[in-house]
């Protein structure tokens, strides 16, 4: 029956190719065939596709893709049924990655620079160079920085990546600089002391749900594919959900209830319901019981942050914060979900804080590991780099880093450096002069105040960028090594964002790259062996990594390369967690691990940094369309005709008031930069608040589509010295990326 | 009255968090530019709309205005206006009654499109056609599910026998109307003899721009039952003639457009989106260097 369907199929398709061809004959004669006569045809993807099993590298939750391949094109990227990440679906991100993969303006092969100027505007006179004059020319340059200036002076900007790290380690540098001091480091931090003893999970069970809060979570918006399902599916089995934000978010707008919050006091109606549900005795006593520490201290701790104290600060209404803090506790089960860029995210000073209240309330009523709450991964063991790639030793290496993240207590656990302080450490030579960079994909407009970065990359005497795309980072660069899209490599994923049973996706090649590309393992094994540090990566090879990933997980690559689903991993009943990685072994509601390293156990009321001034009156609120993906996706046309220019998203009364209309140019200032965008007006924003969302503002002329559209939310966020990070004494050493003021004006 | 059993798309707009995926797989597949990389904008055959509108109905924000999201896509009507005003029978009913276009008839008058309540019908100005949701009927001849249905990441999006999706609706609306949004509502039962596509509404009709209890206008009645077809296919001639003679001279400029875009591909000048504009601007630009040399 299939083959014959088959057959049919492809004769309607030959015919239609005649068609086609008649058509454009027709066309040219001027008879007007239209061009998608073929397209219905295209719409029945399956019978003539090839179906190739992959992931999804969008974000980091690594959804399952069957892509279906016609004609050696990338047609259709459909979710993995079988994957408990997809469930059959993907986000409008991954359908749109399609365009990307055959996106012309990507990097086709290894270029030098030529123009010794750097900065916007400034054409690097890129030449293209063979694979060995690229490696040569950067062992050269990181030699002469080694000699000249120790290893300390190269900095690796990337996020953490074994081969990557073994040769950081093996040139003998402390400078690794990762973007999560501006995105989770205040959740990190707080669930490394109370929960974990290690990072955060992402893992939300809320289709079980029945009573969802957020504190500026903007989960819909977000759009990332298991989350969204997870809310949705709450949301259709009549969950209640209630938002706290000053922006009516995507989020917001599905809630029931949407609390229009003052920005940077999530903490005090935090506190005031933990005051509520402690004075009422509304807690879950059993789990308090069994699963937490440090109840004893609560009491004496809430008993000031009443409704009434946080009415003042929150300008919400004691009674909304009263009824609230009950309906969460009496409606079960109940979960506030947090993730990143939330109000807990890094953004004021008092976010770390608010990161361990949210642990305590989700606690007091037991959701934490349990259905209807966050769940910790469920992961395969993980194999050891080390054990699987033997190494000599590595030299020794400074203690003291560019970006002082050696002296943040808690952070400095985890190998993340800060995107906030580097450029200041970079400038003023603290504590001493840095020469050279290797960036993997972060681009510069994704740090704070990316103007100053901009001058701190422009001091170093060179930077080698792994890419895909002529970023703004690349365009700094002397040598650049383009890297081929994710859907033309292969790899191993045990998926970050849902893993409630430990299951891992394997990817292979959807196509063959399409240019004289290489993958980053290869690129780094291939810049170790110009640097004379081939000893290090003896036999390591990417391929041989992914295989004793799955060797750990009881399956080797080759029997996974052609499995018929791609997917290893059996679905197991949930078990909720009794003990946990604490000093305590249980949830530390009163966390000795901060009070060990200096901060406080209990998360106490503390303002933030800056509030608005009478020259700077406004909050500044920073979001993201669900169609982008933070700076990489607005190269994309697919993504740039659903979503094309962002704007500063102002109060309608309140622009009315300023005499500005939609569409009005105006300036957004804080104390570093301004920047220039259209208004756009709605009465769903707070009136002492603008709203700009991230990933526009490109300059660099590589990016045909992209350049000149928008403006960089990040060139307002100050950046910080070294001290000023020290002084803000924060668990979470967070970037502070909203917690300024800023004016508007019309330009 | 529709068949009951009738595959039949629900679009629970309570659960449509304005995503686009579905509009970003329908422009994967649809887009009427067929090259691997271009988009021709502007023209979508689904597309979501944000509007402002209804109200929170308890907290601070209570009272306050709120932004739905409304998935816009042809709603394949049982009594279709645009199978009524189309001179041609290019945008007819299939056999499964889906209305769908037959682009080689389409004389592009855009009758079908001025007069569909929904503004669902777009005209593809460089194909020289209109263009609609055809609910995939393709894949619907195969068995398959419309892309929509199968792609949403949030199952707002479903599609199954007719009696199946009103009974899951009629549930979902007495949900919502617990939960307080007391205006919710199925829409597309009755609308047109009923429709194809069904859509709960948590507010509403006219907060989501949608007429209530629509009415086929006597006009588009009397055009569409009277003998008017040999005087009609005269006037299609005359239109096609026309065609073909302004195409003469088109294709000569579409060509140097083709070759403007092979030298500098991809540029911000699209060619799909409206050529004329674009030939102008080239007559300009052409008229000012002569000019100036």
């Amino acid at each position: 029956m299939q083959s014959t369907k088959k057959s049919t199929f492809e004769m309607d398709r030959r015919t239609f190719l005649k068609t086609a061809a008649g058509g454009s004959l027709a066309a040219g004669l001027g008879l007007g065939i239209p061009r998608f006569v073929h397209a219905e045809q295209q719409s029945v993807i399956e019978p003539q596709s090839k179906v190739v099993n992959t992931f999804c590298s969008v974000c980091g939750g690594g959804c399952g893709i069957r892509a279906h391949v016609v004609d050696g094109r990338v047609v259709h990227l459909e979710g993995n049924p079988d994957d408990q990440a997809a469930e059959g679906r993907l986000c409008v991100k991954a359908y749109s990655s399609i365009k990307t993969l055959y996106d012309p303006d990507r990097l086709k092969y290894p270029m030098k620079r030529t123009n010794p100027q750097k900065g916007e505007g400034v054409d690097p006179g890129f030449i293209q160079i063979s694979w060995e004059e690229a490696f040569q020319l950067t062992a050269e340059n990181f030699q002469k920085a080694i000699d000249e200036h120790g290893p300390e002076s190269i900095i690796f900007f990337m996020r953490g990546q074994d081969f990557a790290n073994r040769l950081r380690n093996a040139i003998g540098t402390p400078n690794h600089v990762a973007h999560q001091s501006t995105c989770f480091t205040s959740q990190v931090a707080s669930w490394f002391a109370q929960v974990t003893g290690g990072g955060r999970p992402y893992v939300y069970d809320l289709e079980n749900c029945k009573y969802i809060m957020g504190f500026g979570f903007d989960g819909l918006g977000k759009s990332k594919n298991m989350h969204i399902r997870s809310i949705t599916r709450a949301l259709a089995n009549n969950a209640k959900m209630v938002i706290l934000d000053p922006y009516m978010s995507v989020t917001a707008r599905k809630a029931h209830e949407w609390i229009q919050i003052k920005p940077g006091t999530d903490l005090a109606f935090a506190l005031a319901m933990i005051h509520v549900i402690v004075s009422e005795n509304l807690f879950d006593a059993s789990y308090v019981e069994d699963m937490t520490f440090g109840f004893e201290y609560l009491a004496d701790f809430a008993r000031d942050y009443t409704p009434e104290w946080a009415a003042e600060i929150t300008e919400v209404p004691a009674e909304d914060i009263r009824r609230i803090a009950r309906e969460f506790a009496t409606t079960k089960p109940a979960h506030i979900f947090t993730h990143k860029r939330d109000a807990a995210g890094p953004n004021y000073a008092n976010s770390t804080r608010l990161a361990q209240a949210i642990v305590i309330l989700n606690a007091l009523v037991g959701t934490i590991d349990r259905e209807g709450g966050l769940l910790l991964k469920r992961s395969f063991p993980t194999p050891s780099f080390d054990e699987v790639f033997p190494r000599p030793d590595f030299p020794e290496r400074r203690k003291e880093r560019i970006d002082a993240w050696e002296q943040r207590e808690i952070m400095s656990r985890f190998t993340n450096g800060d995107f906030a302080t580097v450029a200041d450490g970079i400038l003023n030579e603290k504590p001493y002069p840095t020469k050279a960079a290797l960036v993997r994909k972060y681009n510069l407009l994704a740090f704070p105040e990316a103007k100053r970065m901009e001058e701190a990359l422009k001091k170093l005497d060179f930077i080698a960028v792994c890419e895909i795309y002529p970023s703004e980072m690349a365009m700094m660069a002397d040598v650049v090594f383009p890297e081929p899209y994710w859907l033309e490599t292969s790899g191993v994923s045990e998926r970050d964002f849902f893993s409630r049973y430990p299951q891992l996706a394997v990817r292979t090649p959807v196509i063959e790259p399409q240019y004289d590309t290489k993958g980053f393992s290869a690129i780094i094994v291939e810049l170790a062996k110009a640097m004379n540090l081939g000893h290090y990566f003896e036999e390591a090879s990417g391929g041989k990594w992914n295989n004793a990933i799955l060797e750990a997980a009881g399956t080797t690559w080759d029997d996974m390369k052609d499995h018929p689903t791609g997917l290893w991993g059996d679905e197991k009943p949930f078990e909720g967690k009794t003990s946990f990685n604490t000093p305590s072994g249980k949830i530390e509601l009163f966390s000795t691990v901060m009070e060990e390293n200096g901060f406080d156990p209990l998360p106490h009321w503390r303002p933030r940094r800056e509030e608005p001034t009478a020259d700077y009156p406004f909050h500044y609120l920073i979001n993201r369309p669900p169609m982008h993906k933070m700076t990489e996706s607005q190269n994309n046309r697919l993504i740039m005709a659903l979503y094309g220019e962002n704007h500063a998203i102002l109060n309608d009364r309140r622009a009315a008031e300023m005499g500005i209309r939609e569409g009005d140019e105006v300036y957004v200032e804080s104390r570093v930069a301004k920047i220039k965008l259209k208004a756009k007006l709605t009465a769903g924003i707070r009136h002492d608040c603008v709203c700009v969302f991230h990933g526009f503002g490109h300059w660099s002329q590589g990016l045909s589509r992209a350049a000149g559209i928008g403006a960089n939310d990040g060139d307002l966020i100050p950046s910080m010295t070294h001290e000023e990070m020290k002084a803000l004494h924060d668990p979470g050493a967070g970037a502070c990326m909203l917690d300024f003021p800023v004016k508007v004006y019309r330009a | 009255m529709s068949n009951q059993n009738e595959m039949t798309m629900l679009v629970d707009h309570s659960l449509c968090i304005g995503c686009e995926a579905c509009t970003a797989v329908c422009k994967n597949i649809y887009d009427s530019d067929a090259s691997i990389y271009n988009v021709t904008p502007l023209i979508f055959r689904t597309k979501i709309s944000e509007l402002n509108t209804g109200q929170y109905y308890s907290g601070s924000a209570a009272g306050s205005m709120r932004t739905v999201y409304k998935k816009n896509a042809c709603l394949h009507c049982t009594e279709a206006s645009c199978v009524m005003a189309c001179p041609t029978r290019a945008c007819h009913k299939n056999e499964d009654g889906l209305v769908v276009i037959d682009e080689r008839l389409c004389i592009s008058c855009n009758y079908c499109a001025k007069n569909c309540p929904y503004n669902a019908i777009s005209y593809d100005r460089p194909a020289g056609a209109v263009n609609k949701c055809s609910l995939c009927d393709a894949r619907i001849d195969q068995g398959l599910e419309p892309l929509c249905s199968t792609v949403c990441p949030t199952k707002a999006v479903q599609f199954g026998p007719r009696d199946t999706m009103i009974a899951h609706a009629s549930q979902r609306v007495e949900d919502l109307k617990n939960q307080g949004y007391v205006s919710a509502n199925l829409y597309g039962t009755t609308e047109f003899n009923g429709q194809r596509v069904l859509m709960i509404l948590d507010e509403a009709p006219p907060a989501y721009g949608l007429p209530v209890n629509p009415q086929i206008p006597l006009s588009l009645r009397l055009w569409s039952a009277l003998p008017l077809r040999p005087l009609v296919l005269a006037a299609v001639g005359a239109v096609v003639g026309f065609n073909f003679l302004h195409s003469r001279k088109y294709e000569q400029k579409a060509a140097e457009v083709r070759q403007k875009h092979a030298a500098a591909p991809y540029c911000y000048v699209i060619p799909g989106q409206d050529e004329d504009d674009d030939l102008e601007a080239m007559d300009r630009e052409r008229e000012s260097s002569d000019s100036s040399s």
